[in-house]
């Protein structure tokens, strides 16, 4: 009876991580409340979970219970011989076993005896962490049943685990080609170093200040960051200019915007990035109609984010030392700007801008600091 | 309550959650999702008892009229032809979408949203319903899980509910994960081609080329038996390998004559600039791509550690990295240049198997390239056909494009 009992009790916490995965969005937090449960159900002391590090080749725990954060080579230890085979291990008495490491009990004081160790694998098999339940209290080593349901709970907590990780490797994958193509893009227009990245940043925070929605504020990102992509194919003689330019070397550098719309619509976007294209190439319109390239989208129907990066790149240009003209100072630029509210640029960005002024120069060293970084906001 | 009732009730619960538990197993390993889906649902269907078990995607469907709709799309809809619903009250699944919220009715019938035309269609009477929301990791429903006519009893129940969500959230799991892998794939795969695009809209004098070298490797890579991931790879390893080129000044790369030393070695540090920009981005490349930085950066090594930049020698040079060498060889030496005219296929392979002779290519490479020239031959036409049609046609509108007069540039920068 009570061994039925106690896998009711097993089976009931598996299906609560099946229900919980769905609504908890902090999957550390809701790994660390099931654990918990499962250091009871299992009548244990401790449980852990531990994730590959592929780079660095060690095992970190997401959930270790009483003790900060553990890390160590993939290959020591009961874990790191379950991360390695693949295949979970039941240990009566670990200082009996040859593979287990002491190391990790003699730095957290914590005295191990039984083990179940299981490895959490995704749907093609390979190793993404290892589970562990320490010390069954009744002194008996772990049985067909614990495991059986500890493997069921990792299998559960593996797909959730790679759906986040595939989240954030998606994001990193984006991130990385933008992130070369744009250090190519300076590697042609010396000048023009950072400046991508600036626009970028500062149309982020303006479109956020605007109020608009998170899919929306990264949409006008990734347009920031590739606005200028165009210039790749303008003549050096055009970027590399210490003079102002003639109206022919005018005309072929005004050109970069149609070059930017030719190249992102030969993209085809999807997700977050579908739409740069209708954003990216129309940074030099100007608010009351005209500007460059002719033609539509004019004025009025010139998409919001067009009008927040028109803003933020001029803003960056006046404060850059180009074709012979002197850098404004901030507050120069900023005027400068305003002067051309409502003809050039559309008051409600122009202002928000000004609303950011004091934050400008901090985001510009974040940008500095970080040449090649994971998007969002967060880090 | 007596022992052995109690004890009957504690089995018939222990029955139900190992199911469940042997499903959660039975999930993992399955890789095709609709394969999967139809698992689950088949699966949820046997636990709670349900005549039958449908699963809706929402999707963006492309509506003659009222242009794109988002519409609930059955996938795995048993004994029935493909559903499609709006997302509003005029269906139970589509209220459960607009709402997010379960809907466990006893009979369908009395409830007015219960759209019943599916039923006459397919002479199928429905009696309870159970129908779950399907939420993304954001919280955001995707999709909807319904279950029909509870097989002995009038409805369906409390643990019920508690177990078709628990299915619901596992192929949403699923749902994501192939959404992510695809978006993923799709996102990088269109700024890597569309680089190579630009890349090659720079450099009109070898224009193609970085194209034309992707598509031998990949013939290179084919005729050495070389599949799936390994191949993607080599592929991007070839649509970047010139992205350092970008910083190469115009008078150098669009010179119409032979370079002097000088300005080859500047030719020649493009490849360091590719090394140092892949380096810097490496860590943020999806782990299955991990390579493709170093096959970019180290086409122009030789075996014999004669090449650059980092004079590398044998094994420390990947297979893919030789590849990519040989096919970026070919291509330079087999299109026309403004210093010299092109040399023909057979001239230029003789060259490539006397630098596999004497230890500077591979020779396994060579030959494969030997094997693979009919195709070789067949997908540069193919490109340089599409590259002269690109040009026409830029020929025309850029016309346009360039004098059109640029007045009030007064945001102009």
């Amino acid at each position: 009876m009570d061994d039925l009992a106690k896998r009711v009790r097993g089976l009931e916490l598996l299906l609560r991580l099946g229900m919980e995965l769905y609504s908890e969005r902090d999957l550390r937090n809701l790994l660390n409340r099931i654990w918990h449960e499962l250091t009871h159900v299992l009548e244990a002391e401790r449980s852990s979970l531990f994730l590959v590090d592929e780079e660095t080749r060690q095992l970190y725990s997401i959930v270790a219970q009483q003790v900060g954060e553990i890390r160590f080579s993939l290959d020591e230890g009961i874990a790191g011989a379950t991360a390695a085979t693949g295949i979970s291990l039941l240990i009566p008495d670990a200082y009996q076993d040859p593979r287990f490491n002491p190391e990790i009990d003699r730095r957290t004081g914590f005295r191990t005896r039984s083990i179940l160790s299981v490895p959490l694998k995704n749907q093609q098999g390979e190793v993404l962490g290892v589970t562990q339940v320490l010390n069954r209290l009744d002194g008996k080593p772990f049985d067909e049943e614990d495991r059986l349901l500890l493997q069921a709970l990792a299998s559960m907590a593996a797909v959730a685990i790679e759906t986040v990780q595939l989240y954030e490797e998606q994001k990193g994958a984006t991130e990385a080609v933008i992130s070369g193509l744009l250090m190519a893009l300076e590697m042609r227009d010396p000048r023009g170093r950072w400046h991508s990245q600036e626009v970028r940043a500062y149309s982020r925070e303006m479109a956020e200040e605007m109020g608009l929605a998170e899919e929306e504020v990264r949409r006008i990102e990734w347009a920031g960051a590739l606005h200028d992509l165009g210039k790749i194919a303008v003549s050096d003689r055009i970027l590399a200019k210490d003079a102002p330019l003639s109206s022919e070397e005018q005309l072929e550098y005004d050109n970069h915007a149609v070059w930017t719309l030719e190249f992102l619509e030969a993209m085809e976007f999807s997700g977050e990035m579908s739409g740069v294209e209708a954003i990216a190439p129309y940074h030099h319109k100007r608010f009351e109609g005209g500007g460059f390239p002719p033609g539509p989208p004019d004025g009025k129907d010139l998409p919001q984010g067009s009008r927040i990066i028109a803003v933020t790149d001029a803003f960056l240009v006046r404060m850059s030392s180009r074709w012979g003209q002197r850098p404004l100072s901030q507050e120069d630029s900023l005027w400068w700007i305003r002067q051309r509210s409502g003809t050039d640029f559309d008051p409600a960005a122009v202002e928000s801008l000004h609303r950011l002024a004091p934050k400008l120069e901090e985001i510009r060293v974040r940008v500095h600091a970080a040449p090649v970084r994971r998007s969002g906001h967060e880090s | 309550m007596n022992h052995e009732r109690q004890r009957e009730i504690l089995e018939a619960r222990v029955q139900r959650l190992e199911a469940l538990r042997e499903v959660s197993l039975e999930l993992t390993s399955e890789r095709d999702l609709q394969r999967l889906l139809r698992l689950i649902m088949k699966r949820a269907g046997q636990i709670l008892g349900a005549e039958r078990s449908t699963l809706y995607l929402i999707e963006e469907c492309a509506d003659p009229r009222r242009g794109k709709r988002r519409l609930l799309v059955s996938q795995v809809a048993q004994g029935v032809k493909e559903i499609r619903l709006p997302l509003d009250e005029t269906s139970i699944a589509g209220t459960v979408a607009l709402k997010g919220e379960i809907v466990n009715l006893q009979d369908a019938y009395q409830d007015r949203r219960f759209n019943s035309s599916f039923d006459r269609q397919n002479r199928f009477k429905t009696c309870s319903m159970l129908t779950a929301p399907m939420r993304n990791p954001q919280g955001q429903v995707i999709g909807v899980t319904q279950v029909l006519n509870k097989q002995g009893a009038v409805r369906f129940g409390r643990g019920d509910e508690e177990i078709l969500l628990a299915f619901s959230s596992q192929a949403s799991i699923a749902v994501e994960n192939a959404r992510y892998l695809e978006l993923q794939r799709r996102t990088f795969e269109t700024l890597i081609t569309g680089q190579a695009v630009a890349i090659d809209a720079r450099d009109h004098i070898t224009a193609g080329h970085t194209r034309r070298v992707t598509a031998f490797a990949l013939e290179i890579g084919r005729a050495l038996g070389w599949k799936g991931q390994d191949l993607e790879s080599l592929r991007y390893g070839g649509l970047l390998h010139d992205q350092g080129k970008l910083g190469v000044p115009d008078e150098i790369l669009l010179k119409p004559a032979r370079l002097s030393g000088w300005e080859f070695q500047v030719i020649q540090s493009h490849v360091q600039k590719t090394k140092d920009i892949l380096n810097a981005v490496r860590p943020l490349f999806p782990r299955k791509f991990r390579k493709v930085p170093e096959i970019a950066a180290s086409h122009h090594e030789k075996l014999d550690g004669s090449g650059y930049p980092d004079k590398l020698r044998g094994d420390a040079i990947s297979a893919g990295a030789r590849i990519l060498a040989v096919a970026d060889i070919f291509d330079a030496m087999t299109a026309l240049r403004p210093y010299r005219r092109e040399d023909p296929d057979d001239v230029v392979v003789e060259i490539l198997k006397r630098d596999a002779d004497e230890g500077r290519l591979d020779s396994k490479v060579v030959d494969a390239l030997v094997r693979a020239l009919p195709r070789i031959v067949q997908v540069r036409e193919e490109i340089n056909e599409k590259i002269q049609q690109q040009r026409d046609v830029r020929k025309v509108t850029g016309k346009q494009k360039i004098h059109m007069p640029v007045k009030d540039s007064g945001a102009t920068d």
